[in-house]
């Protein structure tokens, strides 16, 4: 295993003042403003490895050979966005090598996003609103680069990569379901085989399975579950919610017709 | 530890089952009960916990309507308050009498507040129930039980920013005093969930950040401190999907706003304070100034 890196944060009062300054910034000039070193960061006190400004440097180059790809700096539609999510995911996990304790670090993410590479995390989440504590840009859990790696780092690159936003929010943002790495690629593997031929709409389905499963939770410890239990319930769970679905569909797509209005038309 | 839940099934009574001190230790350290913060840990510190258990295992079958074939095991899982993580010891087949629960914890993957439980679950469906009322389902939680271990810092940590409203456009840029930013997102981390912007543009604010010792900052700290917990008790119970016996798992807004409504309100119900809070909103504010003494 690689040697596990800790990153540099920035405090939180100092990213949302550049969340302010960055926010309706041309692109290119973001990109001449980003840099691999902010005199205001910190780092985690007792970290043997702190990732060196040459990493830093290459991890740029990387996530900006992904943006180019997906045309930077022009706007992104939602499809080509969710295209880069899927390229980068992986490239990003793999490249940062960083310890997962200091990718819970909101700071980390912040310099990412606002100091590292402003002219992609604005790219992909422009923050038109102009809200000063942009949750795509500020390192919260919903960060534009955060989300992307806990996603690999709960899901692994097999199936964290094939999820849509939605469907990998609607396990990850569960914590009873999320948080436990076997349990959470249990739920994504079930859904990615069994929903994918469904036919009918995947998050729906994801949405259905994980609120049930989160109520079942409640009584039933999932990581007591050996694999092949685990994958039996997650089975079960998916096909109960495209059932679930593909009824409510069915009961909402008929419409009988009111007897006043049979009686007036004759109708049977 | 949350409140009970209604299981739907039968679970041993509390004396079946008898918990010896409950430890975390580090590689090098001597170990810690619950309460105490764990010395020199950091990300590279590995921990383990160690849960003793005296349990009454023919008095646990009895209780839970189960026979003398049924299969119950006991593990002890971890859950991380900053990276959400959790893990589990490999469930071991419940004996009579002493059982010792351990799990090593990796340093990586923690931080925050480290919380432990112990579970007793039924592994498989008991071919022969002595009532029908037993838990049949593999992995039914029989028993449970938590405790918390500080990590990081004294507990979770209140993220408060001090910002110019008129530069960020917080509150349309207006000359407030604060600004408390809640996600009402009952899974989601409380941390992440809950935002205090402070306006340095306010000199009352200023003062308070500047000179926290002076009167009128203790006065405005102690205005400060209650409104946060009214905005967030108004919240909580705008939440319908709050409830008394759902959990909603550790360091989630959901455990927070419950926790916070139990302090404030220990004998009373969510749906009896939401009526208040429907009927008589004002009272219900009153009653929590008075609680929180608020310049008294």
């Amino acid at each position: 295993m690689s040697r596990l890196h800790v990153y540099p944060r920035l405090p939180a009062p100092v990213a949302e003042q550049l969340l302010t300054v960055h926010t309706g910034r041309d692109l290119l000039e973001l990109r001449t403003l980003s840099a691999t070193a902010d005199p205001r960061t910190t780092w985690y006190p007792t970290a043997p490895y702190r990732v060196p400004e040459d990493d830093l440097r290459a991890l740029q180059q990387t996530v900006r050979a992904i943006a180019t790809e997906a045309h930077w700096p022009a706007p992104l539609s939602k499809t080509s966005g969710t295209a880069f999510d899927r390229l980068l995911a992986p490239a990003l996990y793999r490249q940062m090598t960083i310890v997962p304790a200091d990718a819970a670090s909101e700071e980390v993410w912040s310099f990412l996003s606002l100091v590292l590479l402003p002219d992609v995390a604005l790219w992909r989440w422009p923050n038109p609103l102009r809200r000063p504590g942009y949750e795509r840009i500020i390192g919260r859990p919903r960060n534009v680069f955060r989300r992307l790696w806990a996603r690999i780092h709960s899901l692994g690159e097999d199936v964290g990569a094939q999820l849509y936003e939605d469907e990998a929010v609607a396990i990850l943002e569960r914590p009873t379901l999320g948080a436990h790495p076997r349990v959470a690629r249990a739920i994504a593997h079930a859904h990615l085989t069994t929903a994918g031929e469904a036919g009918t709409a995947r998050t729906d389905i994801l949405r259905i399975t994980a609120r049930r499963l989160r109520r079942l939770a409640v009584v039933v410890s999932l990581e007591s579950l050996d694999d092949a239990q685990l994958a039996d319930l997650m089975r079960r769970y998916t096909k109960e919610a495209i059932d679930q679905l593909q009824s409510e569909r069915t009961t909402s797509t008929y419409r009988p017709v009111p007897t006043q209005v049979q009686a007036r038309s004759g109708a049977r | 530890m949350s409140a009970p839940i209604s299981a739907g099934y039968l679970t041993p009574a509390e004396e079946r089952i008898q918990s010896g001190t409950v430890t975390v230790t580090s590689a090098q350290g001597t170990p810690v009960a619950e309460g105490q913060p764990v010395p020199d840990w950091d990300y590279f510190t590995d921990l383990t916990a160690t849960w003793p258990l005296h349990v009454d295992l023919p008095g646990v079958l009895q209780d839970c309507g189960l026979s003398s074939d049924a299969t119950v095991t006991c593990f002890v899982t971890w859950h991380s308050s900053s990276t959400n993580r959790r893990g589990n010891s490999p469930p071991a087949r419940l004996t009579d009498g002493g059982n010792q629960l351990i799990v090593v914890i990796p340093g990586t993957e923690i931080g925050g507040n480290l919380t432990v439980t112990a579970r007793m679950v039924l592994a498989a469906p008991d071919p022969a129930p002595t009532s029908p009322l037993a838990a049949t389902l593999p992995g039914a939680i029989l028993w449970q039980n938590r405790r918390r271990f500080t990590l990081e810092g004294s507990g979770s940590r209140f993220p408060v920013v001090a910002t110019s409203f008129a530069d960020s456009g917080l509150a349309e840029g207006r000359r407030s005093l604060w600004y408390l930013s809640c996600t009402p997102d009952l899974d989601g981390s409380d941390t992440g969930s809950i935002r205090l912007y402070l306006n340095t543009d306010h000199p009352a604010i200023t003062t308070m950040l500047n000179q926290p010792d002076a009167e009128t900052s203790r006065t405005l700290a102690d205005m400060l401190r209650h409104d946060v917990v009214r905005q967030l008790i108004q919240t909580a119970l705008r939440c319908e999907d709050l409830q008394d016996d759902h959990d909603h798992g550790e360091g989630t807004l959901g455990e927070l706003f419950i926790n916070l409504t139990r302090r404030y309100f220990p004998d009373r119900s969510l749906s009896d304070l939401r009526s208040q809070h429907r009927s008589d909103p004002g009272e219900l504010e009153a009653v929590i100034q008075g609680l929180d003494r608020v310049l008294a």
